[in-house]
Parts: structure tokens; C-alpha cells; sequence
């Protein structure tokens, strides 16, 4: 039974990337290659990794949102004739 | 008055809007980059549990490093809670490795590649920051 195959599909890549790897640990927890505990630290691990890819986004938005201010900016300038 | 609105305005565009704009910093990119080089370079040892164990003790000094530099520097909430994960997540392996048992090599594997991939999330946007 592979519980998180549906996901792996999904259109969100990091929900895809996510379940690939739960799959992953599942198989291993199941084949006794992982340990419970094992298991259990890597599952909240996901959490963490999901955490840092919505910060990174945020950068990555405040980032694109103060390139964009800079250029309405300039704009203004050319038009103002102050730069 | 409108003179000294196109001063600030100037002003405010060359310092790149100070307050808005997350900046690009050599020192903390490159940090970030030996992290996953290291983290790369040590998942195909995960057979071998005293390398690893030693590793896991450099790759918790380098995050250390990491975060130290992410608190002091006034730069971004974002990266400072990055750095504080990544650091949580190795001192938990290298906690793992020091206890009695030794952790199995899939629990090596999984434990970098998320680590791996959590790193190739941030770099990229790091990367395409302002001078």
C-alpha cells in the first residue's frame, strides 16, 4: 500500500516533494529500516523544512516588492526631473 | 518643499529603500552554501556512523556559525528563523548519534535530505537579493 501515492501527483510541488518523502520514510518505518522514533523525528523534520520554504518565500516577496518600489521610484524621478 | 521631497526621494532610492529591502551579503550566502556543500558531501558516508558522528559535530559548528551571524547581524526575521532550524534539526542528529544506539543509516539520509533540501529553497532567493 503506498498511503501518500495520490500526493506525489500533487500540483503543489512542495506538498509533492513532501508526501515523495513521507512515502519514503513510510516504506523504510514499515521494512523496520526505520525506528519508530526515527520515524516520528523525521515526520516533524517535514514540518521544519515546510516552515523554512514559507519563509523563504516571504523573502523572496518582500524582495520583489522593494525592487518593484525602487523602479516606481526612479520612475517618478525621470518624470520629476530630479535624478 | 518640492525640492527636498526629491532629495529624500533620491536619498531613499539609493540606500535601496533601507527598511524594505532584504539585502544580499557575501558572508551569510557563502555560509549558507558550505552548509549544503558539506551536508552533499556527507550523505553518501551515512554507512559509516563514526564518520558521521564526527560530521554531525562540524556540521553543527557550522550551523552555529551560521546562526550567530543571522542574530547579530540586523538583517531579516526570515533568515535568522532559517538558521535556528537548520542548527535545531543537526544538534538533534548529533544528539542522536552520541546516545547509546547508533541511528540507522535511513535516519542519516532522510535527516540531510531534508536539511538539503530546506537549504536549496533559500539560496536561490538569497541569491537574487540586492547588492
Amino acid at each position: 500500500m503506498r498511503p501518500f501515492e495520490t500526493q506525489t501527483q500533487h500540483p503543489e510541488p512542495m506538498v509533492a516533494e513532501t508526501a515523495v518523502l513521507l512515502q519514503q520514510f513510510t516504506e523504510q518505518f514499515q521494512a523496520g529500516e526505520l525506528t519508530e522514533a526515527e520515524y516520528k523525528q523525521l515526520t516533524y523534520d517535514l514540518l521544519d523544512m515546510q516552515r523554512i520554504a514559507d519563509l523563504a518565500i516571504d523573502l523572496n516577496r518582500k524582495s520583489e516588492i522593494a525592487k518593484a518600489f525602487q523602479q516606481l521610484l526612479q520612475i517618478a524621478g525621470v518624470i520629476g526631473n530630479f535624478l | 518643499m518640492k525640492k527636498l521631497f526629491a532629495i529624500a526621494l533620491t536619498i531613499l532610492m539609493f540606500s535601496g529603500c533601507t527598511g524594505l529591502a532584504p539585502k544580499f551579503d557575501n558572508a551569510e550566502y557563502d555560509r549558507f552554501v558550505v552548509m549544503l556543500g558539506h551536508v552533499q558531501l556527507t550523505v553518501p558516508h551515512c554507512k559509516d556512523a563514526g564518520l558521521i558522528k564526527q560530521q554531525t559535530q562540524a556540521l553543527v559548528y557550522n550551523a552555529t556559525l551560521m546562526d550567530i551571524y543571522a542574530t547579530y547581524r540586523p538583517a531579516h526575521s526570515e533568515i535568522k528563523e532559517i538558521t535556528s532550524l537548520i542548527l535545531a534539526n543537526l544538534t538533534e542528529m548529533k544528539s542522536a548519534y552520541e546516545s547509546q544506539s547508533t541511528p540507522s543509516v535511513a535516519y542519516c539520509v532522510g535527516k540531510l535530505k531534508i536539511i538539503e533540501n530546506s537549504l536549496k529553497k533559500v539560496l536561490p532567493v538569497m541569491g537574487d537579493l540586492q547588492q
